[in-house]
């Protein structure tokens, strides 16, 4: 039985604004593994990230969490003071933000920014901090680290800041990195060297992570496992062969074909039609039901239960049984 | 001396207080903009402490747009206060310009008109100066 | 979950721009307080008549038209005068009262001629770039380094007192403070401008082919126009403030009856009948801070960058 590194069961955190309340994640239970890889995969508006945050509690207000438990190592996260969350924060969970061009400070240098939070959670000298921070840019083969620490945010390139974010992460051996798109916003070639080097660091660390993507190609790529997330709710979870080659619910089906490929020559891209559910007033039932291709009466009319199907694979459908979804991929 | 100290204080209260709300209402609103920026919830996510969060990170930027609003304030502080200096009846730049301009006195309204400019200019040239020292985005240009 | 949370969870309606401002608005008592003080002195404006005890600039005991009670100059505030009589006669009260319609001549004049201009300009330099823009920045900036108040006293003393039995000496002053405050609320203008034009459906409108008047009216305009509002309501505020510090220094309109002018003409008694000059200066206060407030509050309800 692989040990469970994070587990969040019935996460729900919602924003609480002057249009009504944004339901961003509405019971949401995920698990990671020691050393495996998770992706968390959905479109814009899933709740991909408001999960993340709610885990090392960081949501922006007027965000809340307000139900679910959240267990890391053994402890309840969402039952922590602030200060035992700021001893976790940075040093046993860490977070990759997607943005390299925001996530770190403009007015300070990269080395300073990094030695900052190396002071925070050991009792080290600057000098000391610094020499680790060096050693760290190196690590993720930033070339010329000596020189990148006395730079400016401004002064380096996209690839380049992402990997000190990635550093950063690193800098205090956390148990565990939330990787919030971290690729979305580099350009294609960047975007695979990143993975590359997230892949790298996962194998010669053995590093759990959790993943957040859009990209189903990535999650093919480097996770393990993959959750799929739709309007602040779960679809399924399982080990990525599972999902990509027999998929069981509706809405995975179409992220699937919906991937364009070279490979398989169609003439249309398929699409899922409709738009991302209004989070102050989901739809009833199944939230996916307004674009499902097989939806039914009680889709409309009941949530689905959270079933699991053995093998670690769980399901939110009330049709999984009965259908037969094809998957691009399948073998 | 002292007398003009102690002439001085109402007055210079009075011009301060007015002078602080502007500043105040700005700090706070560049505040509330650089709070909502990735690297504060980054600088969060790395488990620093917030007092350094709001004051290392968040101030430290919060202050650069404030600096060229307190810098152009400077030049029109010393601008004098005509209505100030005319309640308290204190002999400043002010007053005399007042004086001057019911007379309808042409050289000393210009001299006073071309000083103040003068020293508006100044202080713009000194805020742009400033502004480039502590933002590292505007070096070496 | 909490029965406070499921009941909130009621309330799920779709709301426009307009009434997501107006209720965070509603929420900023300090902004509801100024907009109380304003709606306050719009009733005191409208209904002066009703609301002053004695007819306009009437010589009290006097006068046919307010007979009663007697004559008394430069009166301690009474029952009859509940805020004193000035120099010449007048009851203070009333006269504060008439005076409110004067505030608003200047600070809605003033503020309306900053504006104009400041969107004129701050529209064409931020759309346009390029010199035009150079050349627009320059001018606000030759504007903006020159000690605005001290033009401003030179040319009322010029002005004014080269016509000084002239009814329409208001008028000058309002646009005076409103043909020179123009520059700030111009470059922030410009600085929304810079930042709105970037959007997608100016580009759009671009393409179809609309003219830039079009565009710069329809599409560039109404999103500014959050901005424009703040600006105009802080600008009534500044105007009023300015107009009063300018006749209470000498400068103004002597036939305008503003606040400002009633304080100049008790300003020499103030050691004697200091009500003369404190209750304007408190109605003057009360004004100016009623749209400071206001405009505050506005800046905050309307800010797009505050929206969840």
């Amino acid at each position: 039985m692989p040990d469970s590194v994070l587990r969040v069961e019935n996460l729900r955190t919602y924003f609480f604004t002057y249009a009504g309340i944004v339901k961003a994640v509405d019971g949401i239970s995920l698990d990671v593994n020691k050393g495996e890889t998770l992706g968390v995969v959905g479109e814009s508006g899933s709740g991909k990230t408001v999960t993340a945050q709610s885990i090392l509690r960081i949501v922006p207000s007027p965000g809340r969490i307000v139900d679910g438990t959240i267990e890391f190592e053994g402890k309840n996260l969402l039952k922590l003071s602030e200060q035992q969350m700021q001893r976790i924060r940075g040093k046993e969970i860490a977070y990759v933000f997607q943005d390299p061009t925001t996530t770190l400070d403009p007015v300070y240098k990269v080395g300073d920014q990094l030695s900052e939070v190396i002071m925070r959670h050991h009792n080290i000298s600057k000098k000391d901090a610094l020499a680790k921070a060096t050693d760290l840019l190196r690590n993720v083969e930033i070339p010329d680290p000596e020189i990148r620490i006395n730079q400016y945010p401004h002064e380096l390139s996209g690839g380049t800041k992402q990997r000190i974010a990635i550093a950063r992460a690193l800098s205090c051996d956390p148990t565990l990195i939330l990787a919030d798109e971290p690729t979305t916003a580099l350009d294609v070639t960047i975007q695979a060297q990143i993975l590359d080097l997230l892949k790298e660091l996962k194998n010669r660390l053995n590093l759990s992570m959790v993943l957040i993507t859009h990209d189903m190609g990535i999650v093919a790529d480097v996770c393990d496992r993959v959750t799929v997330l739709y309007a602040g709710q779960v679809c399924e979870t399982g080990t990525v062969e599972q999902v990509f080659e027999e998929p069981k619910h509706p809405y995975t089906e179409a992220l699937l074909t919906s991937v364009p490929s070279l490979a398989l020559r169609k003439e249309k891209l398929s699409v899922i039609p409709g738009n991302v559910p209004n989070l102050i007033q989901p739809p009833s039932g199944c939230r996916f039901h307004p674009r499902c291709a097989y939806a039914q009466q009680i889709c409309i009319d009941k949530v689905p239960e959270f079933e699991p199907i053995g093998d670690g694979r769980w399901v939110h459908c009330h049709r999984w049984k009965e259908l037969d979804l094809k998957s691009p991929v399948a073998s | 001396m002292l007398d003009q100290l102690w002439h001085l204080t109402l007055p210079a209260t009075v011009y301060t207080f007015a002078l602080l709300a502007p500043i105040v209402l700005l700090v706070r609103s560049s505040m509330l903009e650089v709070l909502r920026q990735d690297y504060i919830l980054a600088a969060r996510a790395s488990g620093l402490g917030e007092r350094t969060v709001i004051y290392k990170h968040g101030l430290r930027n919060a202050l650069i747009p404030i600096v060229t609003y307190v810098g152009l304030y400077f030049g029109g502080l010393l601008a004098g206060a005509p209505v100030t200096e005319t309640v308290f009846n204190w002999p400043g730049v002010g007053r005399q310009f007042v004086t001057s301009t019911t007379q309808l006195d042409f050289p000393v309204i210009q001299a006073v008109v071309v000083i103040i400019t003068l020293m508006t200019l100044v202080a713009n040239l000194v805020t742009d100066v400033t502004y480039a020292y502590i933002d590292p985005r505007i070096r070496l240009e | 979950m909490s029965p406070p949370t499921q009941q909130r969870l009621q309330r799920n309606r779709g709301v426009s721009q307009w009434a997501l401002a107006w209720r965070r608005l509603k929420t900023n008592k300090v902004a509801i307080v100024g907009l109380g003080m304003v709606g306050m002195f719009v009733v005191m404006a409208a209904f002066d008549r009703l609301v002053a005890l004695y007819p306009p600039q009437c010589l009290v005991g006097l006068s046919p038209s307010c007979p009663s009670p007697a004559f008394a100059s430069n009166a301690p505030p009474s029952a009859a005068h509940p805020f004193g009589t000035d120099l010449t006669g007048y009851d203070v009260y009333s006269e504060i009262v008439y005076g409110t319609r004067a505030a608003f001549v200047v600070g809605l004049g003033a503020s309306g001629l900053t504006m104009l201009i400041a969107i004129s300009i701050g529209l064409v330099a931020g759309y346009f770039g390029g010199w035009i823009d150079n050349v627009l920045m320059r001018l606000t900036e030759v504007f903006l380094v020159i000690p605005f108040f001290l033009i401003l006293l030179v040319f009322l003393q010029v002005t004014i007192k080269l016509a000084p039995t002239a009814t329409g000496g208001i008028w000058l002053v309002v646009f005076i403070i409103g043909a020179f405050s123009w520059p700030g609320a111009a470059r922030i203008i410009r600085a929304e401008v810079l930042r709105v034009r970037e959007f997608e459906f100016i580009a759009a409108s671009r393409q179809i082919g609309a003219s830039w008047f079009r565009i710069l009216l329809r599409h560039l305009f109404p999103n500014v126009l959050h901005i424009v509002i703040v600006l105009a309501t802080l600008q009534i505020a500044n105007s009023i403030l300015t107009e009063a510090a300018v006749s209470f220094l000498g400068f103004g309109a002597p036939n305008s009856n503003t606040w400002g002018q009633q304080m100049y003409t008790s300003a020499g008694f103030i050691e004697q009948a200091w009500w003369g000059t404190l209750f304007p200066a408190i109605f003057v206060t009360l004004m100016v801070m009623g749209f400071n407030l206001l405009g505050n509050g506005l800046r905050d309800a309307l800010d797009p960058r505050l929206r969840e």
